[in-house]
Formats: structure tokens, sequence, C-alpha cells
């Protein structure tokens, strides 16, 4: 179709009629000093906290630049500036703009990459959306929330096994570099991928190219769709890392409050967001607080620490039917410095949570994948977040994976071994073989149930430990091919637990298959 | 700009000082005649120069400003000079003008403008400016061709911008 001149100058004819040219008055101030993303701004007397300012023309072709008032004081403002400050002088003016900082939510923003201002990164063009939200905000009050009582499946058995997330929680994910904490996040959003779940990926302080590796991870995993990325990378403004993750909270909870619908009609009300990592947006914020002259209290983290991430993790919910259902889930990440959980930051965020999954490297370089620690990690919302199949079957599990460590740093000492100890031994190398995954594969629940099953019952006591993964991956095929009516029934009926007749059947199938499996 | 927390107390003390005797306008002379004596470098130089003593800086004092400024301001000077406090003394003079503007409710404007205004011009945008401030108004005129047209006024911290270049740049935000 041809596009007619006459109808876009009657668009832009509209337009113009609609300009506002009323002369306002503004409260402005002058910059007094500025430098590493602080602007010291004199005059600004209305200004309010955490309001947006402008740098009028102050950035990259003539842009405005935006800053937020974060200090009032007795003779001038503190400003942190959000973007380039390197045309901000001395003298400079800034306007206030009476907002307060919001970002732009809703269903337009998923599958979406964006900064910590809502604003587009990926080139897939603008973001169309009216709707904005402050990204500071009261959590939720206990009026308005109920108890958790539905899973998150991550679809890594260790986690949904002995470590279940209910949704509304915040459950840490807390471990050395390189253990596999962003892994356990990605395979959390895979798993949701034709679920009942929107993901938030907030990456704080991260190089580029880990944001955009996870992004291409997402989008080949088909996961990227029913996920918004929102990225404040280690090259942009501290300021910018500090809000991010109070920006992709207000995402999420719009998301929990009100629901989005998705392109394909779906109406979603269920979130889980990944705040990757804390530490950073620690660090980013001691950053702002020393350049705003905030006195310094332990490891030089300002005094407010501890709320930071209070009022933010705070924000993760459950709400009740009366105010729509819908719920927030929190996986925050913390990096350790060599397994040194007394830190300040751990600390402030372990005893924040409802829980902790603990990563070690010892465990990653013995090959056992995910590094998941059972015996230290928790889950304080525990077996409500199960499925009733689920909570049935790994009942046993963490206790075993208990003794069975407690006897094998026994069992090196002495060979000689009475058989029943022996037996546990066996049984606990068995359950932790079949509970190392690979990455990006997650496991249905269904599938987990059956393995975990099988496993913590004794059927592949007589499996060689080595061939424990191919039993149980031949198992779930098996299940798959021949039994798929059983595999359905447990996913479609969560709250049911597995009926006598269905164990026996199971029992018999597994029967079925181990013939197979010896021949 | 900033005068900080030092400017301010003395300059509260002097208004206080200078309005109960009533004599407003003279302190306001005998401040700038303190300031500009202060402020030349080789006073300043002296002043700052460790070596001389306390007495010495005094006397230097007495030989130029006695005869100037009335006695009290006087005093001023030499508390300044004894609490090597002299560096604030242009802070204290613009605060003072500050408060004593505050007390007669006057503002001051800052008017930009891109062609220069007449007195009529001027006298129509005093009594605007008045009358949106509900003060009195005195207009400190400014030229600036970039805005182009129209005229921006600033009262405090107030900015009153009706140019066209503010206009055009509203403009090109909305159809952006």
């Amino acid at each position: 179709m041809a596009v007619r001149a006459d109808e876009i100058s009657s668009i832009i004819r509209k337009q113009l009629e609609g300009l506002d040219s009323s002369i306002k008055q503004v409260d402005v101030g002058t910059v007094v000093e500025v430098g590493d993303g602080i602007a010291r701004v004199y005059g600004l007397a209305g200004v309010k906290s955490s309001e947006l300012v402008e740098f009028p023309g102050k950035g990259p072709n003539g842009t405005d630049v935006l800053g937020m008032a974060l200090n009032l004081e007795e003779d001038t403002v503190g400003v942190i500036i959000m973007g380039p400050y390197t045309h901000i002088e001395e003298g400079s003016m800034v306007r206030s703009t009476g907002r307060i900082i919001s970002v732009p939510v809703g269903g337009a923003l998923v599958g979406r990459v964006v900064n910590a201002l809502g604003q587009p990164i990926d080139g897939k063009g603008e973001i169309k959306t009216d709707k904005t939200r402050f990204i500071e905000r009261v959590a939720p009050g206990v009026i308005t929330r109920k108890s958790v009582d539905t899973p998150v499946q991550t679809g890594i058995k260790v986690i949904d096994g002995t470590i279940p997330i209910g949704r509304g929680q915040r459950e840490l994910i807390i471990g050395d570099r390189q253990t596999g904490k962003t892994a356990i996040a990605i395979d959390t959003i895979i798993n949701q991928t034709g679920g009942d779940m929107i993901c938030i990926y907030v990456a704080i302080g991260q190089k580029q190219a880990q944001v955009a590796q996870v992004a291409g991870a997402l989008e080949r995993a088909g996961a990227l769709a029913h996920t918004i990325i929102v990225s404040a990378s280690a090259s942009d403004p501290s300021p910018l890392r500090y809000i991010a993750p109070y920006a992709g909270c207000s995402m999420g909870e719009e998301i929990m409050e009100n629901g989005v619908t998705l392109a394909d009609g779906r109406f979603i009300k269920d979130a889980v967001i990944i705040y990757d990592d804390l530490s950073k947006h620690a660090n980013a914020y001691r950053e702002v607080s020393l350049l705003l002259r905030r006195p310094a209290g332990r490891e030089a983290y300002p005094g407010d620490v501890f709320y930071l991430h209070s009022r933010l993790l705070e924000r993760a919910a459950r709400l009740n039917e009366d105010n729509g259902g819908g719920s927030l889930t929190a996986l925050p990440i913390i990096e350790t410095q060599a397994n040194d959980v007394s830190a300040y930051i751990p600390t402030n965020v372990i005893s924040i949570t409802d829980g902790q999954i603990f990563l070690e490297t010892d465990l990653f370089n013995a090959g056992i994948r995910p590094a998941v620690n059972p015996g230290i990690s928790v889950s304080r919302v525990g077996g409500a977040a199960q499925t009733a199949p689920m909570k049935q079957v790994a009942g046993g599990i963490k206790l075993a994976l208990a003794q069975y460590r407690e006897l094998a740093a026994f069992a090196q000492f002495g060979s000689d071994l009475d058989a029943a100890t022996k037996r546990q031994l066996d049984r606990g190398g068995r359950i932790t073989e079949s509970l190392k995954q690979p990455q990006y594969s997650p496991i249905p629940v269904e599938k987990q149930v059956i393995s975990l099953y099988a496993v913590n019952n004794g059927f592949a006591d007589d499996v060689p430990i080595n061939k424990v993964k191919e039993f149980e991956n031949g198992l779930l095929k098996f299940m798959e091919d021949v039994y798929p009516a059983f595999l359905t029934d447990i996913h479609d009926n969560p709250r049911k637990k597995l009926s006598n007749e269905q164990i026996d059947q199971l029992k018999k199938y597994i029967g079925e298959f181990k013939q197979g499996f010896r021949a | 700009m900033p005068t900080g927390s030092a400017g301010r107390r003395y300059a509260q003390a002097v208004f206080e000082v200078a309005k109960a005797s009533n004599q407003l306008d003279e302190w306001a002379k005998d401040l700038e005649t303190i300031q500009q004596v202060l402020e030349t470098p080789e006073i300043s130089r002296r002043l700052e120069n460790p070596k001389l003593t306390r007495e010495n800086k005094i006397s230097l004092l007495n030989g130029i400003l006695k005869d100037e400024v009335s006695q009290p301001a006087f005093n001023l000077a030499t508390l300044l000079v004894n609490r090597s406090r002299y560096m604030y003394i242009g802070a204290i003079a613009s605060e003072y003008k500050l408060l004593v503007n505050q007390l007669r409710g006057i503002a001051v404007a800052e008017v930009t403008t891109a062609v220069p205004i007449d007195e009529a011009e001027e006298a129509l945008i005093r009594q605007k400016l008045s009358e949106i401030t509900g003060k009195q108004i005195v207009i400190t005129k400014k030229v600036d061709p970039s805005i182009i047209g129209g005229l921006v006024a600033r009262v405090g911290d107030t900015l009153i911008d009706g140019s066209v270049t503010s206009r055009l740049q509203t403009l090109r935000k909305t159809l952006a």
C-alpha cells in the first residue's frame, strides 16, 4: 500500500496541535562539581528524593542526560548521573522533572533485552508500552500475601528433589566464581519454556559478552520468548548498576499484580526474577555512596546496605486470590570469595532470603555438577513447594545423602566395612551419581519422580556406579516410549500422591526395563 | 553558588545586628568595603602569611579600615582576621544581601533575551514577574542570541523558559 502524503501531514498536524506550548515554571540548579558519575548541584530547592533531573543537551548528539537526586543537603543536591557524563561541566544547568524514577513495564518487554532504564538494547526496535512503574516501591503487605504452595520447577533434580523452591519464595544461589551459579539460573529459565512463568534475568556488573552469551543460550533453547533481560553491564556507570535490580523487580511486580498477555494469547501472572549478582550490586552501591560522601561502614559499605537488599528481596511475594493470586519469585545470586560466607554481603543476603543453594568448587572439580552441597543447602519453605508425588519419592534423599557423606568420610580410613554400611555407601554413591545433570538439560518433574524413585528404592543398586547415568537415561527413554500415559498422569496431577497401584505399576515397569538393560 | 554554612552563620549575625540598629544599608556598604579590602591581593597575601603575627595583621587592618567603616563593622573585620575566617567575607556579603532582600520582599530576576530590551519592556517584565512571584523584582539583564527569541527568566531556583529554542526542542521531542 502506498503511503499517502496527506495522511502523514495530517498526523504531523495533529501532533503539532497537541503540542503543549504553555510556559511552565521549573526548578533549576547549577552544577558545582561533577565527576565519576556524580554531580553536586546548587539550587534545585524543590527537588524530591529519587526524583529524575535533566541535564539538557548534555548527552551525545545534544540529547538530554538523566540523573537522580539522591542526597538532599543544606546547600547542594547530590545527583547520580544515569548516562554519559563527560559533557556535563561546572555551571551546566540542571532541570527538575517532577517525575520519580520509573521504568516501562508490561507484555511488550517480554522477549527483550533492556538497560536499567527499560530502554531496548537488543536492536529489535522500540518497546511499545504506555505503562510505567516506579522502580522503588514498598513491598506488598501481610494482608495481600498468601503462603507459598506452588513449586517453581527448576528442572534440576537435586534442587527440585531436596531444596524445592516455591512461587513467591526468595532462594539464594551462593558460591565461588566458576561453580555454576548462573548455569542454575539459566536452566531454571529454560525449564519454564512452554510453562506459565515469565523469567526476568537482571545482569548486574557483568561482562557484556557474558550477557550476550546468556541471551544466545536462551534464544537457542527457545526460552528468550518468555524472558526479559535487564542488563547493567560492567561498563555502565555505577548508578545504572545500582538501579537495575529495582527496575527488573518493577517489571516483575507488574506481572505479579496485573499479569501479562503474551503474543500467543496466554495470560501469565507468575514471574521469577534472577539477580545476577547482588555482590556486584552492593559494590555499585558502595561506589555511589562513597562518591556521595556518605560515611563508610564495615568493608566500606554504607550503613544502609542491608536495607538495600532487604527492600529489594522483600518485594518478592505470593499474592492471595483477592489480589489476583500472582507471584514473584526471587533468585538472588551471591559470589563468595574462597567460600567465605561470613563476609558482610553474603551473611546479609543469607539472613534475608528463605534459604540458600550452596555451590562448592570442590564438588564441581570432583565432577559433581551441579555442584550443590545438599547438606548445607536449605529451603525454609520446604515441602510445601513440592508436588505430591515428588514429596513422596524425594523424602529420603536428603537423609540418605547426609548419611552417605558422613560414612564416606569415615570409610576412607578402613576397608573392613559391614554389610549395612556398605549398602548405605553404595546407595549414596548411586544417588549422588543420579543427581548429576549436564547444563542446559532440565528434566520435567514427572521424569524426576521416576528416576528419583528408582534410585532411592534400590533399583539401581546392582548397576555399576559408572553405568548409573546410562541406566537412568535408558529408563526415562523407555518410560517415554512405552508408557507415556504414566508420565502424563503424574504431570497432570501435581496434588495427588502416587497410589499403591501406581507404585506397583512403576515397579513392574522398572523391572521390565531392567531385563532389557541387562541384555 | 553555595556559600557554605560558616558564611551563612556570620551573615545571619550581621543581619540581626543591622536590623536591630536599623542600619541595613549602612552595613551593606560596609560589608562591601571590607570585602574589597580583604580581597585585595596585597592584603590577602599578608593575611595568609603565617610568619606575621595576629597583632601585625590587626594593626594592618587598623591602618586601612578603621576610618572607612563603622565601629561594629570594623569589629567584624578584626573578628574574621582573629579567627582566620577572612576568606568567607565574600560569602558573608552575598548571604547578607539575600537576607536583606528577603526581609524587604525583593527577588532578583535574571532575564535573558535574544535582543536588548528597552525600559518599557523591562517594566512590563518586572510587573509580570512580581505578579507571578508576589515579590518586588530587581532585574539583571542578559542578552544571548542563541535563545533565538522570547525570554528566559530565572528567579532564585525557578526558571520560566519562554524561549524559542526551548519550544523548538519540545517540538523535536514530540515529533521524534
